[in-house]
């Protein structure tokens, strides 16, 4: 045990000292070295330490009232081989994490869950999910208690829908006050009329079972017959609700073959001034010609992706299939930032940032607050002093020396942009067991002037790898660049682990 | 429901088995365990089933966490039945009841010495031997695309969503047809069984069997009518009779051990 500490001590020395090395060569290209506080932490917990399973598509959630818990998730089989699917838990800020059983899942699953995301209310008394479920496939909207984290309770349950992303709030003061407010954006298939984009959601979800999840069907216009699969709700403390997504207009090639693009698809906002009791229809554009007069504000129209069935070698083995993030000002509603992904010459699929100061309604451009081409997985968040972070994935190099780099990009204002490079990792290693190989999605959230991420990546215990420093739970070798497992000698292969940071 | 106590059927309840001796009572090895009369800490003696990453834990002390009205004596060795509920810088299981040694059924016994992984994955075809509507042994002679979504990739080429919502779990089913050989379980009529699989590499169905013509071995078969999955399963007219999800569900003739024991078949 003593052994193990020092080196995973020693690991922390050695990451400050390459931090200092890597700043200075940064510097002349924009990318800046981490400021005091930044924590970077390998998730996976030492008695996990021979674990290789591809733990991708990470998300995260903060209690809002105690910045110290933390739970992260990722498409993590339960070590155990239980009924229950894991979280990562963190009770100390994100210094050290555990894994827990709690998600309802299959015994002896693959994967402990399909997609998953959660999220605590405002008091971090209860926290949220929605996951499709192992074994099934169904979506299903969860919900357990902080600080104790029993087996999540499956509040609903229905079939054939895709990528529940999840935020949950609780009013603060006004009428309702004291109600969860959860908000689960999802691509439902049995939405009527191709309109799958859809918010399902409870106004009062921290009483009973039974809790009332009602679908709103925020597309409001012609599709190719669905949607993209992106949903992302929002919500301000005033009651302001957003929800941004992908509107599929037309589509060419076949997702069998691995060759299908989405030649026309808009990028719509919508929005509702009351936690989403309106339906979501307070944003609409004007009356022809300057709009179509519906609700949702197409931000951009007709731009074209790839929508992969395989990820390949030219993407860095992750299939792509467009990206899309909103966040909203914690002290100003009105202000509110768009991250998403199109594709461009040269380029897979280029993340663009762009900002309204007016609920939507208009937006900056034409040209973009940031770029950032070749590049998935946009994840934004503002803090409370106002700045803006966009946490992404890209990839750089081709052949061998193609890798995944994982920035996270800072502006005061969202004119000046300063790139923190978390993780350049190779990407052509370890070969992929399975779509996604880094997951459809990561996640970064703020918390008061925090920013708090998660992300996954190689795990190849290479200080190169991490250039402004990182921490190991699990056992590892920085020198051989080797994993070893609990018995700190026997050699693991390198997987794909989720990584949490906070600055 | 009412909870199954015979050891082999605790076996297939829980997933980590181990012989351990009882350390300290109201205890835990981790700060992260709430203390009360049913946490005990356990050495591990001997991993006699396990999931990878829990088969290298022999000599160490873990947490287990009883069920209720269950007790145990410091120094008293046992046979723990036991899931992982929390994995930290040590770990912690929920056991689902404990045995004395002595009273360690055959199968247990036999298993006992062997490789804990592989102890779990016959644990896991028996299941699946149980749960089959029919086994058979044989060769894939051919693999294909579901006729009705032949007719509707035929229509995709002008219309891409023909074939149904597209989604990035989307199955991609195929149709196996297998060679009957030999029929170990259950009833089948005719030389050729057809068995429906997910080709896809997505998450969702990496892990179910993909086969290919040629392949030769057992296949645990449960009829597609009672083993549909419930989401984006496109249930079609060409369904094949039977459909495969588990991994477990094809077993390779060279497989030695495995389910040739199971079935009583010789090596």
């Amino acid at each position: 045990m003593a052994t193990r500490k020092t080196r995973r001590r020693v690991t922390a020395r050695k990451a400050r000292s390459t931090r200092s090395r890597v700043a200075r060569r940064g510097a002349a290209r924009g990318a800046v070295h981490a400021p005091p506080g930044f924590l970077l932490i390998n998730m996976i917990p030492h008695s996990l330490s021979g674990e290789t399973s591809q733990d991708s598509e990470p998300h995260l959630t903060v209690n809002p009232a105690n910045p110290n818990m933390i739970i992260g998730t990722a498409f993590s089989p339960n070590p155990g081989g239980g009924a229950l699917g894991p979280v990562y838990k963190s009770l100390n800020g994100g210094n050290t994490w555990i894994v827990q059983a709690i998600v309802p899942s299959v015994a002896g699953s693959g994967i402990g869950t399909g997609d998953i995301t959660t999220s605590f209310n405002r008091t971090g008394s209860k926290l949220y999910g929605g996951i499709l479920r192992a074994g099934t496939g169904a979506l299903e909207f969860l919900r357990t208690n902080a600080p104790a984290f029993p087996p999540m309770t499956v509040l609903a349950s229905r079939p054939n829908a895709d990528q529940p992303f999840t935020h949950a709030t609780t009013v603060p003061s006004g009428p309702g006050a004291g109600q969860d407010r959860v908000y689960i954006g999802d691509n439902d298939f049995a939405a009527p009329g191709g309109k799958t984009q859809t918010v399902d959601q409870s106004l009062n979800a921290g009483v009973g079972p039974p809790v009332a999840f009602g679908s709103v069907r925020v597309e409001k216009r012609t599709t190719v017959g669905q949607d993209g699969p992106q949903c992302r709700p929002v919500v301000h403390s005033d009651g302001t609700a957003y929800a941004a997504f992908y509107g599929w207009r037309a589509l060419t090639g076949s997702f069998p073959a691995n060759t299908l693009v989405v030649t026309s698809a808009d990028v719509v906002v919508v929005r509702d001034d009351k936690w989403g009791a309106g339906g979501f229809v307070n944003l609409k554009e004007p009356p022809l010609p300057a709009g179509d007069g519906l609700p949702g504000k197409r931000v951009i129209k007709g731009v074209s992706f790839p929508f992969m069935r395989n990820g390949t070698a030219a993407t860095g083995q992750q299939r792509i299939g467009g990206t899309i993030s909103i966040a909203v000002h914690p002290n100003n509603s009105s202000v509110v930032y768009l991250a998403w992904g199109d594709r461009q010459p040269g380029s897979f699929l280029t993340v663009h940032v762009r900002r309204s100061t007016d609920r939507g309604v208009t937006w900056s451009g034409p040209g973009d607050l940031l770029t950032i081409p070749n590049a998935t997985n946009a994840a934004l968040a503002i803090a409370s002093t106002g700045e803006i972070g966009l946490l992404c994935q890209q990839v750089t190099g081709t052949g061998a020396g193609q890798r995944w780099v994982t920035h996270l990009q800072r502006s005061p204002n969202g004119i000046v942009w300063t790139d923190l490079v978390l993780a350049t990792v190779p990407a052509t290693t370890p070969v992929k067991t399975f779509d996604p190989y880094i997951g459809d999605y990561d996640h970064l959230v703020a918390v008061g002037s925090k920013f708090f991420g998660i992300f996954s990546a190689n795990n190849t215990p290479n200080m190169a790898n991490f250039p402004n420093g990182i921490t190991y739970q699990r056992n590892a070798n920085f020198t051989t660049h080797t994993l070893l497992n609990v018995n700190n000698s026997s050699p693991v292969a390198a997987s794909i682990d989720p990584f949490f940071f906070k600055v | 429901m009412p909870r199954r106590s015979g050891p082999d059927a605790l076996a297939q309840e829980a997933r980590f088995v181990f012989k351990g001796t009882v350390k300290k009572l109201r205890a835990a090895t981790m700060r992260e365990v709430p203390i009360d009369a049913r946490t005990v800490v356990v050495r591990v003696d001997e991993v006699i089933q396990a999931p990878e990453a829990m088969s290298h834990y022999a000599g160490q002390d873990i947490t287990v966490l009883l069920p209720a009205k269950k007790k145990v004596k410091k120094g008293q060795q046992s046979v723990f039945y036991t899931n992982g509920l929390l994995f930290g810088d040590s770990v912690a299981v929920q056991a689902v009841d404990h045995h004395e040694v002595e009273k360690i059924p055959a199968a247990l016994a036999l298993a006992s010495g062997g490789d804990p992984v592989r102890n779990l994955a016959v644990k896991d075809v028996q299941a699946r031997v149980s749960s089959a509507d029919v086994i058979v042994s044989g060769r894939v002679t051919s693999v294909r695309v579901p006729s009705d979504m032949v007719a509707a990739r035929a229509a995709g080429v002008a219309d891409p969503t023909a074939t149904g919502p597209i989604s990035e779990h989307d199955p991609d089913w195929r149709v196996g047809e297998i060679q009957v050989d030999q029929v170990h379980k259950g009833s089948h009529k005719g030389r050729i069984a057809e068995v429906r699989f997910p080709n896809s590499p997505d998450v969702m169905w990496y892990n179910a069997p993909k086969f290919h013509p040629g392949q030769e071995g057992f296949f645990i078969l449960h009829k597609s009518t009672r083993e549909r999955v419930a989401a984006r399963a496109a249930p079609t007219d060409d369904t094949g009779e039977y459909v495969a999800l588990h991994p477990a569900d094809f077993r390779p003739f060279d497989e030695p051990g495995g389910i040739r024991n199971v079935l009583g078949l010789p090596e």
